[in-house]
């Protein structure tokens, strides 16, 4: 359900050019969950990034079923990168002055959704990652691993298509780290959400479907 | 999606409360002085008190006399002579009527130890038709009083109360520089910003011992013309420009030649300021002018505003990139950030209109401004209001859109 074709992503200053991926070619079916992995600077923020329609490749095309968003103007895009695509992030990223519940209901604004609708689907995705009694708090009053589920009951709430996460364990320790894991697998699992997911833990990586190994910015395997 | 805008605005606003103290700072002060000037240029050219139908009245004030000689050149300009307005003013056919009034002139009133200094006009019967004046007690006098040489008063809230302690003082006697007249009737104060209808003391020409048919050119007399529609006024302003082109000079060695106009309030000021003679009186230069001042005075704290806006923003990068993240475009978080910068500019307009309403309420109540009044009124709060959202537009469109425009990699990053 997304093709990545011959991806190239080139960074320029004035003084230097970085090649940042060099012709990754690769498809992620619905329902997959897989990792990519790679030494620091290997490019796998930049693949997710690109994926998730955040940075445009120097040269190659991103295909969501088929439809390439390429030519799509802001508005386009960014209505699509909302329906389709869910992002969890290391730093979580919460909105601190927004509570659990404002947090998450964010995509749904966008989505100009009704307000009984957003009530209903933040509620059902806070109580998917076991927060149903934490939505009138802010970000400052949950610990790291509940921001984390907050996170990716943001990511899940509009129903995307596919969720990216980048090291979404990463400032988690290793307890902590194994229960979003835990979530995200029965994500993928129960509900066939389509996860690609940047690690560095190869114990986590091995409890996906698929592991993608980049190596200054190529596909290894 | 309002609701969220509100609370991340509330929220950024304690964030840095010097920062906010600032902005709210810049725009009251600044929203204080336009809705002040605004009140002052209402007070003087708008719709207002006896001149509520203003859009139907021309003013006449004097003209500017000139003798062309070969061997002598000289001119006077200034108020006028009832012989110049019956030659002119009072030979109209358009306007529905007319009248001659005099400048205001301060005179003393005794009541017995009592010296009460005001400024009497003498006007014709026609001076209460042409305006709307607001009688608290009694009547006007008319043009049959005025054709008797009657020495009746109207004179103002204020003359009233100095003098007699009540408003209610129809029927008692007023002495005005030695002359007795009855008070026939008592009216709500008008601003001295308003020329024509201005006065304390309101009473009929003909009791001022001038000899009001003498063929002279100069004088203390103005005019007011009221017109049957707004529409007419053109036409009427042509045809006195043909009665004065045709004005028979009493003394041509004197005088031979004269430039008067009927012109509305704005036209007379446009004309005074950009000193221009002839058919146009630039009023349209006159606005353009003044749009520029106004920008421009606005422009010094939109900047500072802007620059506040700009690091306020910076320091929402990450937030910037989450939204867009999850689908705000760039036109949805422009959409936001003024939204966020017309209501501080609201706050803040609020704030300036309250300082204004103070502002106003000190001249008014001041000494350096005798007789001068003004008033905030439902016009100058939707001034008020209209300034208050395009000084959020003017402060907050350029950082918005810079801002709206982040690559979301590195917003994310900051």
């Amino acid at each position: 359900m997304i093709e990545l074709i011959e991806i190239e992503k080139v960074f320029q200053t004035k003084t230097i050019e970085t090649v940042a991926l060099k012709d990754i070619r690769l498809k992620v079916e619905k329902g997959e969950f897989v990792s990519v992995m790679g030494p620091s600077g290997s490019g796998k923020s930049t693949l997710l990034n690109i994926m998730g329609l955040l940075d445009k490749p120097s040269k190659g095309d991103v295909i969501y079923d088929g439809t390439s968003p390429a030519a799509f103007g802001d508005e386009k895009l960014s209505s699509f990168r909302n329906h389709k695509v869910g992002f969890i992030f290391q730093s979580f990223h919460l909105i601190s002055d927004l509570t659990a519940y404002d947090n998450v209901e964010l995509p749904l604004l966008y989505r100009k959704a009704k307000a009984s609708e957003r009530r209903k689907r933040v509620e059902e995705a806070l109580t998917k990652v076991g927060l149903a009694n934490r939505m009138g708090h802010y970000p400052s009053q949950l610990s790291g691993g509940q921001k984390q589920r907050v996170a990716i009951a943001r990511s899940i709430v509009g129903n995307p298509e596919v969720i990216l996460a980048d090291e979404p364990t990463g400032n988690l320790d290793s307890g902590i780290g194994e229960e979003i894991m835990n979530l995200l697998v029965h994500l993928n699992q129960d509900e066939s959400t389509t996860i690609v997911m940047v690690t560095h833990d190869e114990g986590l990586a091995r409890k996906t479907h698929r592991i993608i190994r980049l190596f200054d910015g190529q596909q290894v395997s | 999606m309002l609701k969220n805008y509100i609370i991340i605005f509330w929220k950024v606003l304690q964030r840095h409360p010097f920062f906010t103290f600032v902005s709210l700072f810049g725009i009251s002060i600044t929203l204080m002085v336009l809705i002040v000037l605004s009140a002052v240029f209402d007070s003087t050219f708008g719709g207002y008190g006896p001149e509520k139908e203003n859009n139907r009245l021309l003013y006449v004030f004097g003209g500017t006399f000139s003798l062309q000689g070969e061997k002598n050149h000289w001119t006077m300009r200034g108020s006028s002579s009832p012989y110049f307005y019956d030659q002119t003013v009072r030979k109209l056919k358009l306007p529905e009527m007319v009248s001659v009034l005099s400048l205001p002139q301060t005179v003393i009133c005794y009541n017995e130890d009592r010296k009460i200094e005001a400024m009497r006009k003498y006007t014709d019967g026609n001076f209460w038709k042409v305006f709307d004046f607001e009688f608290l007690d009694g009547s006007p006098y008319g043009e049959s009083e005025v054709e008797r040489s009657d020495r009746v008063a109207v004179i103002d809230q204020k003359t009233s109360l100095d003098y007699f302690g009540t408003e209610h003082s129809v029927g008692q006697t007023i002495q005005v520089e030695g002359k007795v007249y009855r008070v026939c009737g008592v009216v709500e104060e008008t601003s001295i910003s308003r020329t024509f209808p201005f006065g304390n003391i309101f009473v009929p020409w003909t009791t001022s011992g001038q000899d009001l048919k003498a063929k002279v050119c100069h004088g203390t007399y103005l005019a007011v013309i009221k017109a049957r529609s707004p529409g007419d006024r053109q036409a009427i302003q042509a045809e006195y420009q043909g009665l004065v082109g045709r004005f028979p000079f009493p003394d041509p060695y004197q005088f031979n030649t004269i430039t008067s106009y009927a012109d509305t309030y704005l036209e007379i000021f446009t004309r005074n300021l950009l000193d221009q003679a002839g058919e146009n009186s630039r009023i349209g230069l006159f606005i353009v002018l003044i749009t520029i001042l106004v920008l421009l005075f606005m422009s010094f704290p939109a900047m500072n505003l802007v620059n506040i806006n700009i690091t306020r923003i910076l320091e929402r990068a990450s937030e910037i990139g989450i939204r867009r993240s999850y689908g705000a475009s760039i036109r949805t978080l422009l959409g936001q950030f003024l939204f966020e910068n017309i209501l501080i500019t609201l706050i803040g307009g609020t704030i300036g209109f309250c300082l204004a309403l103070l502002a106003v309420h000190l001249i008014n109540r001041s000494a350096i401004f005798p007789y001068y009044i003004l008033e905030v009124n439902v016009m100058v709060v939707l001034y008020a209001l209209a300034l208050s959202i395009l000084f959020g537009v003017l402060s907050g469109i350029i950082p918005a859109y810079r801002m709206a425009r982040m690559n979301i990699v590195n917003a994310l990053k900051s």
